[in-house]
């Protein structure tokens, strides 16, 4: 193998092993991220843009010996997935022969008790044949991805309740992208980002502050300054 | 020359902090901001009297090292059965995109990378760009993008120091970002 060869096959295991270790479905996380289409609603607020309806979606794995034998990944179809589950291999336990994940938004029938929902809430069932479905401790590691309405700071935290009737529950939540939050899977039910303090239901945005325009200028005066430094430096050499 | 490096990592650092700035809670999808980091890039690189030479080999190189980079999500992508994404909205983001990643090239592969190689060598100039390359993203998409960011940014990195220009680092950058718009 020459020494280009070598150096063209270290870079794809260098890109593999970074990509296997940032799991993403991107090429690179880079400059200006894509554009997510229109948060779809179930139930659009006044002023949403009309949007196409949101989407359900499922995934299923055989079984042997009691086990889901393949990972399950069932995300919807917006452009990004306004709901995604991931669930690794020999996660779940059933007696049947398949085991089939579904996620189907919803709107929301009613909200927290001191805050509100933001987008639809998304129902995630798990069934097999008739069988009673269990977790296992594979599953700690299953993840929820929902996405927000908007990207704006402080962002909601996941919301959680195994049936329509019980209070919604926080989870612990953190964000996995610009408008993505994540946690774990505790289970089948009802998920979905909510704003559990009227405060925080507001949001606010950095941009908006007033002090963005002081630091805006003074960001470019110093830049300014570093330029004609550099500027004097790569003269005299 | 070290003051030189020092201006430039300075200099870089106020270029992202004013693109987050600039783009508010919205700074990763935020062409505006974009434009501006772009801006303050090209000026530094300007000002630092960089030359970026287009030759033949380098665009064969970058076209190569888009393969490369792609190569994981894309065959993620076939494997999955996973369509691509449209074309809706591609022309305006791609027109902002091309101009961002050159800039950014432009800037950590030419000027930072030429400044810090007369410094410390080429294998340093590799590891700053990189490290800059996956931090400047970090405020907008979060640590997780760490591995991937610097595991590109090394090969990007090994692009310049390969072809001796940042014009196949360039190459190799827009590549991937017009790819990864289809492949999402």
């Amino acid at each position: 193998m020459s020494s280009a060869s070598r150096r063209w096959a270290a870079a794809a295991l260098l890109v593999t092993v970074g990509w296997l270790a940032s799991p993403t479905p991107i090429a690179v996380y880079d400059g200006v991220g894509a554009p997510d289409e229109p948060y779809r609603y179930v139930a659009p607020p006044p002023g949403a843009k009309k949007t196409a309806p949101p989407t359900a979606a499922s995934a299923q794995s055989p079984v042997a010996k009691d086990l889901n034998i393949n990972g399950l990944s069932v995300q919807t179809a917006e452009q990004g997935p306004q709901a995604s589950l991931f669930v690794p291999p020999y996660g779940l336990r059933s007696a049947g022969t398949t085991i089939e994940v579904k996620v189907a938004p919803s709107a929301p029938n009613d909200q927290p008790t001191s805050g509100r929902i933001d987008g639809n809430v998304y129902a995630f069932t798990v069934v097999s044949q008739g069988q009673q479905v269990t977790l296992t401790a594979q599953a700690a590691v299953a993840t929820v991805y929902l996405r927000a309405t908007n990207p704006a700071q402080p962002g909601p935290l996941m919301l959680y309740r195994k049936v329509s009737t019980a209070p919604w529950e926080p989870l612990k939540t953190s964000r996995g992208g610009q408008d993505v939050y994540v946690s774990t899977f505790p289970g089948p039910g009802e998920y979905a980002l909510g704003f559990i303090t009227p405060s925080k239901a507001t949001g606010t945005t950095s941009g908006g502050s007033s002090a963005v325009p002081y630091a805006v200028g003074g960001g470019i005066a110093l830049l300014l300054v570093v330029l004609v430094v550099i500027r004097l430096r790569a003269s005299t050499e | 020359m070290t003051l030189r490096v020092a201006a430039l990592l300075a200099a870089f650092a106020l270029s992202v902090g004013l693109r987050v700035v600039v783009g508010g809670d919205a700074v990763a999808q935020s062409l505006t901001a974009g434009l501006v980091f772009a801006a303050c890039l090209l000026a530094l690189a300007v000002a630092a009297a960089t030359r970026v030479p287009v030759t033949r080999r380098a665009v064969l190189a970058g076209l190569a090292g888009t393969a490369v980079v792609c190569a994981p999500v894309g065959l993620q992508q076939l494997l999955t059965f996973r369509p691509v994404h449209g074309t809706e909205g591609f022309a305006r983001w791609a027109a902002v995109v091309v101009v961002v990643a050159t800039a950014e090239e432009v800037f950590l592969r030419g000027a930072l990378y030429d400044a810090v190689e007369d410094l410390a060598g080429a294998p340093a100039a590799i590891g700053v760009g990189a490290v800059c390359f996956a931090l400047l993203h970090v405020p907008l998409y979060g640590w997780h993008v760490l591995p991937l960011d610097l595991a590109v940014g090394v090969v990007l990195g090994g692009l310049r120091q390969g072809t001796g220009t940042a014009a196949a680092p360039a190459v190799t950058h827009v590549g991937a970002d017009l790819v990864g718009w289809f492949l999402r």
